[in-house]
């Protein structure tokens, strides 16, 4: 490194840490100082087992009265570790406290038992509860966005029921899970919806293949694990936290007002209305959770109860949700036995609402009222109405039909860990894990939208109904041995699932008034019309797991990790699946003396890890009447057919991937800046993919094969600074950054190939796909005509790729790039006394987005039935009809204030009855930098479905969402 | 108290530990490791045709089958390359896409295109479900069940009829028992021939002559003669060598049954009610109930506002339309133009003017303003008013259903029969007197004049107006030579290696055995 850069950096970096030292000048009964004896101010004093308490000065020094002789005195302070010391008979008491653990310190959780961050060879994030986001948050993956590099989060826009997409590292299956695996206190498969934020404790990311393996089937999409909240051994409390939230519309796009849209040839409908107003709000929501904790040496618990009434800025949207939790800890037998019980529930009421809305609100003529007392509107229930192709009222939309959800999750989970002999513990679990979600809608008899009007009111109703149960024996094994620390584990897990569902869809009723809680009175029943569907699968993953890791002076670490597992969706002698993780590491630091370096760990990992199919029975010849019954017509009567339902492949086995990761952990000045790097090269094999066959000879034009290869290969880096760490001011600053480039490697399976093909469909009357997928080429290339202008003819003018003269499917370029290159965060911790502010950005750059309300709904010749888009690209001089080419491909690249969030810690008095209070200001969402003239720059992990065609914003897009909350936290 | 103290006890003596061991070495012997599926809601190989009801259930499936030919795609592939029917691109952009469905009118297709894909994968997926069924039956018992045998053989011989036709050169697949990597290779078009020729005549003796409601819609023996004659029929076009002979042979084998009569009006045979036609030889049955969206041709055809001159509860979508030219084949006075097409200013229910709220305010492509005149000219194939274009209703469109017809499909029916004998014996003796007879024996009951004599011209269209949509204008066209003939939508002549379709890019990219027609390249 050039040496004027280094001490640039040095000094910078001094700058940084320099440090005022404040005198003390009072002698009273008690002083805190650190180890180099300065002072610490604000440090908590409190009697154990009283509500006694008090604060130290700037100096360092507190009185705290009526504390007898003997009595045990907690002290903490931020940034230090806490202390406890016995108040003596007389004299003054010094109070040192050690500085807290550093961040190098932290226990990772990495599967099936913990670790310190400083051992870990694999690359695993550990974000705690005080690094979350704040805000108005009210599903789990909403907390880590940005905080884990190479874990991509995209939230539903501002649909309060809506659900976060989670990518790790790219893209690494097409036609299994992408979502990573959830582990909820050991749960293995649980769903992020069954844990409330506010019960979280810490989440780690698993993102390797040396981490993950332990896993095995399940871990090729990332694992999270998720640690709740437990009771502390000591302290009693009971805590009180709320906050109100504010939701407004934030970005939306540009449509044309009523003269606007009468200047360019619309008709006049004899109304002004501004549609988006018309269908949202500013919407208020507040969140509630009372939480008590406690213990005594053998026992601990904490009890949670959350209450969520979350309403969406679209009229008649939102959810209410109660959430409750116990986790209870019994120690017996002098600590050798523990168990450990948790039991949460989670009820939530959504109302859907419809997200087709958004649509017809930009697409509604401006010049139409949203109602009409014209008796040709009668019909409609006297909202105004045009029929034609997609056209809605999004008004009557919403006012007229329902459509709602219950759902109920349960998780029950029992661990019992017994220490055998020392080192040596065996443990067991039990869990059950248990989804119900009921869905409901009805559309009215008056309604255009969703064939109210033509079905004489339509009724649904579904039952969805998802179970798991786990039996897992662990046994683990620690020893040390001179400086060699080892820890072997070794396991089985069982465990089985099942999911059903019904649903009933039936229309023409007399009246509305029954919604969709009295379908028996359709008379599509009698007349035929009326659906009905049912449907179970089951299936089981049985596995046998070992890992054994290896620390040899804290200064060399090993780790070795097998995990052989079968699954029952796979065909007879392809079951089972062996699954290795190895990593290692070495500190260097321990080895050469480098200044001011407290760590440098280089590390390696290897790991395999599978991915299962999506659904059961692929493997066999399954025979049936199907989800809708088929007839033929024998002796004058209309009798079922049974037929194949698909082509079975007895061949169906593991999807594997190979993960090579190499990293670096450098920890500098005592820790306080910590820097990790990553970087990786996944190969994914014998992918799962639902790919064209040959019919003949097969039955159909589509089977579930291993034939896919992909790789992804990325890089990613945190830096996490403690900058500046004093008694009355602190700045804490975390950076996340990640690249990745995902690409189809093979896609073929001997004869069958896959060559070239487009996915994406346009909607219509657009025919035709957006990204092509190509064999050797990225995934997410978005392929197209190349717009050149309009011509005089208001015609666009399309490049003449192959110069033959015509414009036809051999001029398709290659028009955008539908993954993101990279992305960062950026956040910031301040603390000035009482005070804390919490600033964090988040970035995506390097996608491109089909604007597809903009394909859809720009041209001047829509605009006989259509309200048009305005954005910067709108061009009247292009008369033609609607087409699609590279003037639609946007760039998404963004950067946007996440969230800014104020706090301030309220100084109360000692022996108040409340011990602690807080309140807090948070806006989110406050501003973007972007060109993309859509809704939502945010890239999009799959459109339709299929996760080979990224990239595309539709049309039905909630658009995004503003929140100011104002929170409080009190603690008794 | 006690108790823990026997725990402890326990612990202290490892019985624990033993336990604990011995339950999970156990576990893997007492099916701890046992990965069978367990199926609930559908059924395999092991507990699939137990009974009889179950097997006819599974013979249902090459009837049900059949109504694939009324598809989405395959409606493209059948009625739109010809001279019949179009979809149009409409202003506003609707159907105005990539220009795929234009493209078969205009014979502009590729070897992309999703219409050819998609019947190619239809058809086929019918003749694996043909084979399947074979295979099943057979391995049940060959004997029992061989009538079962050569009616799933027919069925499968009718769809390979129209894979001749439209592809030509396709693979034969008559085996179902294949290796998981079979990859079959393409055949002549006179293999194809020979092919269903010899499936035709090698089941004859097994299938049945009686007329009965439940011989109705099976592929009986009248049935096997029907695809016969129209396999010789065009034995030129598919093999280079004419067999006229033998193509009378077969229209008189069903005409001298005296199974067959012409029904009193051209329109019942195309009533809600029609499965008693006397004109019916095999018909695909539909019900608007138990074939819901199985064929959608009002759908597909009607106009938007439409749905309010039926009153049906699905709404329309405004595609396909009768071409300008066949259009024109029918004169006036003939009963078949009224009771097939919808033309002219349209009406509600209740005879208010039909409106459609987007017209067209230029006056320059829509003259007439709001109310909805089908015409029959388009402005232009890729871009035509919303109201261009003659809609179908040949077959029962009943007020206030849901917009599917009731109608059975007759694929083969008793006046095709005849004028394809009149066609053979005119093409023997151009001055045939039964041939003329036969022709103005149809003519008659549509209400315009005979002929005094015949040529190609009226034969080939007498077919035409008499079958309009039936599905056999293609190759009527093709054997008459006048299949690249310029139309008013397509302005000129197209290329006569075009007769056949492309064998789809994504087929020959699955299996490097098939080899692509001549001229796509």
């Amino acid at each position: 490194m050039n040496k004027n850069i280094y001490f640039s950096i040095l000094f910078f970096v001094a700058v940084w840490f320099h440090a005022v030292p404040v005198v003390a000048q009072t002698a009273v009964s008690g002083r805190v100082t650190d180890a180099a004896n300065e002072p610490i101010g604000g440090a908590t004093i409190s009697v154990q087992g009283s509500t006694m308490r008090t604060l130290s000065d700037d100096a360092g020094n507190f009185v705290l009265r009526d504390a007898a002789p003997g009595a045990v005195l907690l002290v903490s302070a931020v940034g230090y570790a806490p202390y406890e010391a016995t108040v003596p008979s007389s004299g003054t008491l010094h109070i040192t406290l050690s500085q807290q653990e550093t961040l190098l310190d932290e226990i990772v959780v990495v599967g099936y038992g913990s670790m310190e961050k400083s051992k870990i060879t694999s690359a695993i994030t550990n974000v705690k509860a005080e690094e979350f986001n704040l805000g108005n948050i009210n599903n789990p993956a909403q907390l880590l966005q940005g905080k884990v590099a190479g874990l991509s989060i995209v939230a539903p826009q501002g649909n309060p029921n809506g659900e976060f997409n989670i990518r790790l590292r790219g893209l690494s299956t097409l036609g299994a899970n992408t979502q990573p695996l959830v582990i909820i206190d050991g749960v293995v498969g649980a769903d992020l919806n069954s844990v409330d934020p506010n019960d979280i404790a810490t989440m780690d990311v698993l993102k390797d293949g040396g981490a993950a393996a332990i896993y095995g089937t399940r871990g090729s999409s990332g694992v999270i694990i998720i640690t709740t909240k437990t009771g502390s051994r000591e302290h009693a409390s009971i805590t009180y936290n709320t906050y109100g939230a504010a939701e407004q519309m934030d970005r939306s796009l540009p449509i044309m007002s009523r003269s606007e849209y009468l200047a360019n040839g619309g008709t006049d409908y004899g109304g002004d209305t501004d549609w988006m107003d018309a269908i949202t709000r500013t919407a208020y929501s507040h969140v509630h959770n009372v939480s008590l904790s406690g213990g005594t040496p053998q026992f601990t618990y904490m009890g949670s109860l959350n209450y969520r009434n979350i309403n969406g800025i679209v009229n008649r949207t939102g959810n209410e949700q109660l959430n409750g939790r116990l986790n209870l800890t019994q120690r017996a037998w002098d600590d050798r036995l523990t168990l450990n019980l948790n039991l949460s529930l989670n009820s939530r009421d959504a109302q859907l609402g419809f997200d087709d809305v958004f649509r017809s609100a930009i697409i509604m003529p401006p010049t139409a009222p949203v109602t009409s007392t014209d008796p040709e509107y009668a019909a409609y229930g006297g909202y105004f109405q045009n029929r034609a192709h997609e056209l809605f009222n999004p008004v009557a939309i919403i006012d007229q039909n329902t459509r709602d959800q219950r759902s109920t999750r349960a998780l029950y989970n029992l661990q019992g860990d017994l220490k055998i002999v020392d080192g040596l513990t065996a443990s067991a679990r039990v869990a059950r894990t248990d989804e119900k979600i009921d869905g409901g809608s009805y559309i009215s008899r008056y309604s255009l939208y969703g064939s109210g009007l033509d079905r004489t009111g339509l009724a649904s109703q579904s039952a969805y109904q998802n179970q798991s149960d786990l039996f897992e024996l662990t046994g683990n094994y620690i020893r040390r041995f001179d400086r060699l620390d080892f820890n072997l584990l070794g396991g089985y897990s069982y465990q089985q699932f099942s999911s059903q569902h019904a649903f009933t869809e039936a229309g023409n009723f007399l009246t509305d008034e029954f919604s969709y809680h009295n379908i028996a009175a359709a008379r599509d029943f009698a007349d035929g019309l009326a659906k009905g569907e049912s449907f179970k699968e089951s299936s089981k993953l049985i596995a046998f797991f070992a890992r054994a890791n290896l620390n040899y002076a804290d200064t060399y670490f090993l780790s070795a990790t097998l995990r052989r597992e079968g699954s029952s969706r796979f065909g007879a002698g392809n079951q089972w699946g062996n699954f290795v993780g190895l990593s290692g590491g070495i500190d260097v630091s321990r080895l050469v003396s480098i200044p001011r370096v407290n760590q440098l760990k280089v590390r390696g990992s290897y790991g395999v890890t599978g991915a299962l199919p999506e659904q059961s029975y692929l493997s066999q010849q399954i025979y049936g009447p199907g989800s809708t019954l088929t007839y033929f017509l024998f002796n004058d009567r209309f009798t079922p057919v049974y037929s194949p339902q698909s082509n079975p492949n007895p061949n169906l086995k593991w999807e594997k991937k190979e993960e090579i990761n190499l990293g670096v952990d450098v920890g500098l000045f005592d820790s306080r800046l910590i820097a990790t790097l990553d970087v990786y090269n996944r190969r994914t094999t014998d992918a799962l993919i639902r790919l064209n066959v040959p019919v003949p000879p097969n039955l159909y034009p589509t089977t579930v094969l291993n034939a896919g290869e992909l790789r992804n290969r990325g890089l990613e880096v945190s830096v996490v600074g403690d900058i500046i760490r004093r008694p009355d001011f602190s700045w804490q600053s975390r950076i996340t950054y990640a690249t990745n480039s995902a690409r189809v490697i093979s896609l073929s399976l001997g004869d069958i190939r896959y060559g070239t093909r487009d996915v994406g469909g346009l909607p219509a009357p657009l025919t035709g796909n957006v990204v092509r997928v190509q064999e050797g080429r990225p995934i997410g290339q978005m392929i197209g005509w190349i717009y050149e202008g309009v011509a005089d003819d208001g015609s666009y003018i399309i490049r003449d790729l192959d110069n033959s003269g015509d414009i036809n499917e051999q001029d398709f370029g290659i028009i955008g790039r539908g993954l993101p290159k990279g992305e960062f965060g950026f956040g910031n911790n301040f603390r000035y006394k009482h005070l804390d502010l919490n600033i964090f950005f988040r970035g995506v750059y390097g996608h491109d987005l089909v604007n597809l309300h903009r394909t859809m709904f720009e041209q001047v010749s829509r605009i006989t039935t259509y309200n048009l888009i305005k954005t910067k690209h709108f061009d009247p001089a292009y008369t033609g009809p609607v087409a699609y080419n590279s003037h639609y491909v946007e760039n998404g690249s963004f950067i946007k204030l996440d969230h800014l969030s104020l706090g301030y810690t309220i100084q109360l008095p000692a022996r108040s009855l409340i011990s602690s209070a807080r309140i807090q200001l948070t806006g989110q969402n406050l501003f973007y930098i972007t060109g993309y003239s859509g809704v939502d720059p945010e890239p999009r992990y799959s459109y339709d479905n299929n996760v080979l065609a990224p990239g595309v914003e539709p049309l039905n897009s909630w658009v995004t969402t503003r929140t100011f909350t104002l929170g409080a936290n009190f603690t008794f | 108290m006690k108790c823990t103290n026997y725990l402890h006890h326990i612990i202290h003596t490892k019985a624990a530990l033993r336990a604990l061991l011995l339950g999970a070495f156990l576990c893997p012997v007492v099916s701890c490791t046992d990965l069978d599926e367990q199926l609930y809601s559908q059924l395999n190989n092991e507990n699939f045709l137990k009974n009889e009801e179950e097997v006819l259930s599974a013979l249902g499936a090459a009837y049900s089958g059949l109504r694939t030919f009324q598809k989405f795609d395959n409606m493209w592939t059948v009625y739109c390359t010809g001279d019949e029917a179009v979809v149009p691109g409409r202003t506003g952009g609707d159907w105005a896409g990539d220009g795929q469905d234009q493209q078969m009118t205009d014979h502009k297709w590729t070897v992309n295109n999703r219409f050819f894909r998609g019947s190619w994968e239809q058809f086929f997926a019918q003749v694996n479900a043909c084979n399947r069924l074979i295979y099943q039956l057979e391995q049940l018992d060959a004997t029992a069940y061989a009538s079962y045998i050569s009616e799933v053989k027919v069925v499968r011989a009718l769809w390979y009829l129209w894979l001749i036709d439209f592809w030509g050169n396709v693979p034969i697949v008559d085996r179902f028992d294949v290796a998981q990597d079979y990859l079959p290779a393409t055949s002549t078009r006179s293999e194809v021939f020979d092919f269903i020729e010899s499936e035709i005549v090698g089941n004859l003796a097994n299938l049945s002559k009686e007329k009965s409601s439940t011989t109705y819609a099976r592929a009986d023996y009248w049935t096997a003669q029907a695809i016969l004659a129209k396999l010789y029929l065009n034995a030129e076009v598919y093999t280079g060598t004419a067999q006229w002979q033998k193509a009378l042979a077969a229209c008189n084998e069903i005409i001298g049954s005296g199974q067959f009569n012409m029904s009193n009006t051209y329109g019942e045979n195309f009533i809600s009610k029609n499965e008693n036609s006397p004109e019916a030889i095999f018909a695909i049955p539909f019900d608007a109930i138990y074939t819901q969206w199985e064929w959608i041709l009002p759908i597909v055809s009607l106009h938007y506002s439409s749905q309010q001159t039926f009153n049906i509860t699905n709404g329309p979508w405004n595609g396909l339309s009768v071409q300008t030219d066949f259009f024109f084949l029918y004169e006036d006075a003939d009963v078949r133009k009224e009771h097939n097409f919808l033309w002219g200013p349209q009406y509600t229910a209740t005879g208010a003017p039909l409106l459609d709220p987007g017209y067209e305010r230029d006056p320059a492509v829509d003259p007439d303003g709001a109310q909805i005149h089908f015409t029959p000219t388009f402005n232009s194939l890729y871009n035509t008013a919303r109201q261009s274009g003659v809609r179908i209703k040949k077959w029962e469109i009943e007020m206030g259903g849901n917009g599917f017809p009731s109608s059975d499909f007759a694929v083969f029916r008793y006046s095709d029969i005849l004028l394809m004998k009149a066609e053979i014996l005119w093409r023997l003796n151009a001055a045939d007197a039964e041939a003329l007879a036969l022709v103005n024996q149809i003519r008659e009951r549509a209400g315009v004049e005979p002929f005094a004599s015949l040529n190609a011209e009226r034969v080939l269209n007498e077919r035409g107006r008499e079958l309009f949509l039936e599905g056999w204008r293609r190759s009527d066209l093709i054997r008459f030579g006048r299949y690249n003939d310029a139309t008013v939508l397509r302005p000129y002549v197209s290329e006569p290696y075009k007769q056949l379709y492309p064998i789809p890019q994504d087929q020959i990219a699955a299996n490097p055995n098939l080899k692509q027609n001549p001229g796509y390249n």
